[in-house]
């Protein structure tokens, strides 16, 4: 009878710490499909304000007018 | 419920009539065939250009016969059902070809540089726009109310089938205008009725939505293409129209998948096949409404000002404005020339500087009453405001566009540039401006809703560069909009979901709802086929016999100044083929007023009750309706 082929695990090629420091910096730079434009720079605050003022203020606005008080 | 389900069926058999006339072409330009949502809703568009040109030239032909149309709609039905069967078996054998890629793939594929949307923000759109879109199906299921679909979209077409022609009706202002959509509504009335028509404008709606999506798929990715079609369809005033058969939102969609197609070629640079599918889309538009034109004079200032920035496209340019504006004139320019053999005037009633400066009926094309605003810069800077929070003003708030815009747009201010975004913006720049010179009605925006959301989608992909605080604020701001959008769809047809339902008959909705109903009923009963009604009110769809505008026979005929005693009034309106009068007037202070002179001559009292000419056949009152307005009806028979 042969003796049925044993599999074992190979070995790794590389050394693990070596590997471990690959996927760090694949995962930092390719974890996300980002490109160019999704990397782009925060809005500066006083403009986040200002959009995120103008958003709530017409849109309460606009119910009023709809509910007739304006 | 049975009744409605018969006009759903009909409704959904005449899509896959179009589905099947159009699917051969779109084919054989062989430009998209790997995108199952644009070759559907490519091939159902030009269907329903084709059978509409169709119907015109049968029409032309006096064929125009409920039995022809049938057999064409049959034969055209079962060839579309075979051709989505041979779609689903070339999509089979494509799905197990890992070298081609599916429309699944499409869908899930984002090709752009941003993140997808979180699948929980697309659900919720998504559903949102459902809710929308089945509260508006609510609203088509009921019988057609709105004034305008009943003074023309409705009624040119059953006077059409009743004649079996196309034919010219002198005293009607309607009847020389683009009828392209009207020809759709034909189709639905030969096989079912008015609730189909109704039906037709609301799967016109929803194309509206996937055109959005086949518009914005390029530019912002298909998953955030979706997004740009939902909110589309929650526009209060998209909504509010799929409810009734009326044209608006028709041309929206064909100038839409016209400028998708447009943007293929000249700025993503693709075959140029596309253009024809641009030029087919803008005749069907052409054919649809005059503000088209106007749409063409916002696409030509937009590539003039690409033509001068843009050099490398120049050729291509070129080549679209040529091949669009042939196919377009090829596909629309029979309504013109229609209106200018039988009135003199190409856009009649419009245009009366150029055209028959001297006829009564003649309108200038910028007339004071059309813009509510003005014409100063000061007012185009108030604009924006003004439609947003007073919609009432400039064409009521069942057409309004809601708040999203005004509130999202400015934020393009802080967002980088997105290739292919300015020139579609661009495009809606000068529509808007166009807009606000010659016509100033919140409908007439419709068109450059779906390049606005493809603006605000962006915003939205951009919030993600804001803090967490002030896009939190903005995000719940906008997202209470759109659900408001969404609710206010629903609850603006629940008085029409019994009817729609079948737990009320039609006829009961009717007699409910529509004021001249009553009326229509009494006259439907009493009167012959061949008597003629002179009304002062302009809806006269639920009259079986014919039915002439007050005020534009009285324009054309100036028959009230040869009226000096009441005796008169009846012999000069019987001289002229009528038989009876339909006086309406409007008791209220709102709403739209009916001119009184055929109440005020029907009125003259004679010496002797003998003398009168008139007889009193049903006299009623109606309201106040939602607007408060309240309306007395009589219909009375000539003696």
């Amino acid at each position: 009878m042969i003796a049925p082929l044993r599999q074992t695990p190979s070995e790794p090629s590389e050394p693990s710490r070596l590997r471990e420091a690959h996927q760090f910096v694949a995962q930092t730079l390719l974890s996300r499909r980002r490109g160019r434009l999704a990397d782009g720079p925060r809005v500066p605050v006083w403009q986040a304000w200002i959009f995120a003022g103008w958003v709530v203020l017409m849109t309460a606005f606009y119910f009023c007018a709809m509910l007739g008080w304006l | 419920m049975i009744v409605t389900l018969v006009t759903l069926f009909i409704a959904g058999s005449i899509f896959l009539a179009a589905f099947g006339l159009g699917r051969p072409i779109v084919r054989g330009l062989r430009v998209l065939e790997e995108d199952l949502l644009a070759v559907t809703v490519w091939s159902i568009v030009v269907g329903l250009i084709l059978a509409g040109t169709i119907l015109a030239l049968m029409g032309l032909l006096g064929i125009l016969h409920v039995s022809y149309i049938a057999i064409l709609t049959m034969m055209s039905g079962f060839w579309g059902a075979g051709e989505v069967i041979r779609d689903q078996i070339q999509r089979y054998e494509r799905s197990r070809d890992p070298k081609t890629l599916t429309v699944d793939a499409l869908d899930e594929n984002n090709e752009s540089s941003w993140p997808a949307p979180s699948r929980w923000l697309g659900r919720v759109v998504l559903a949102l726009a459902a809710v929308a879109c089945l509260g508006s199906l609510l609203g088509a299921l009921a019988p057609p109310t709105a004034g305008d679909a009943l003074c023309y979209h409705l009624e040119l077409p059953k006077q059409f089938l009743a004649h079996n022609a196309l034919f010219f009706h002198p005293y009607h202002d309607n009847a020389t205008f683009p009828l392209l959509v009207e020809m759709w509504y034909l189709w639905a009335l030969a096989l079912d009725g008015p609730v189909a028509a109704s039906v037709i404008h609301w799967g016109a709606g929803i194309l509206l939505g996937l055109a959005t999506v086949l518009l914005a798929s390029p530019i912002l990715g298909r998953p955030w293409a979706w997004i740009a079609g939902a909110v589309v369809v929650l526009v209060p005033g998209v909504t509010n129209q799929m409810t009734a058969p009326l044209n608006d939102v028709a041309l929206a969609l064909l100038l839409t998948l016209a400028v998708a197609a447009w943007w293929r070629v000249v700025v993503d640079q693709e075959d140029r096949r596309w253009l024809v599918l641009a030029g087919v889309a803008a005749g069907g538009a052409l054919g649809t409404k005059y503000i088209a034109l106007v749409f063409a004079g916002a696409m030509g200032a937009t590539s003039c000002w690409m033509y001068w920035r843009r050099p490398r496209r120049r050729r291509a340019l070129l080549e679209a404005a040529v091949t669009i504006s042939i196919l377009a004139v090829a596909f629309g320019g029979f309504w013109y020339v229609r209106a200018a053999r039988h009135r003199g005037n190409p856009v009649y009633p419009f245009a009366g500087e150029i055209f028959a400066q001297d006829a009564p009926h003649a309108k200038t094309t910028l007339p004071e009453s059309k813009a509510k605003l003005g014409r100063s810069p000061l007012a185009a800077i108030q604009a924006p405001w003004q439609i947003t929070m007073h919609p009432e003003r400039f064409g009521g708030r069942g057409h309004q566009l809601g708040a999203l815009w005004l509130v999202t747009l400015p934020g393009l201010f802080w967002t980088r540039r997105l290739r292919g975004l300015h020139g579609l913006l661009a495009v809606a720049l000068f529509y808007g401006f166009f807009w606000f010179l010659l016509r100033q009605n919140v409908r007439f925006l419709f068109p450059i809703l779906p390049m606005l959301a493809l603006g605000t989608v962006w915003v939205w992909i951009e919030m993600r560069r804001l803090p967490a605080l002030p896009r939190v604020l903005a995000a719940t701001a906008q997202a209470g909009l759109l659900l408001a959008f969404a609710l206010a769809a629903v609850e603006r047809t629940t008085d029409r979901a019994a009817v729609a339902l079948g737990l009320e008959s039609r006829e009961d909705y009717l007699f409910r709802a529509e004021p001249s109903y009553p009326a229509a009923s009494i006259a439907n009963v009493m009167l012959e086929p061949d008597d003629h009604i002179l009304s002062q009110d302009y809806r006269a769809f639920y009259f079986n016999c014919r039915v002439t505008q007050e005020s534009v026979f009285r324009r054309e005929t100036g028959y009230d100044r040869e009226i000096t005693s009441p005796s008169q009034l009846s012999r000069r309106l019987r001289r002229a083929g009528f038989t009876h009068l339909l006086l309406a007037e409007n008791e209220s202070s709102r709403g739209i007023q009916f001119d009184p002179t055929l109440s005020r001559l029907a009125e003259l009292e004679p010496a002797s009750p003998a003398l009168r000419p008139t007889v009193t056949l049903i006299d009623y009152r109606r309201g106040p309706d939602c607007d408060g307005v309240r309306r007395r009806y009589r219909l009375v028979m000539l003696r």
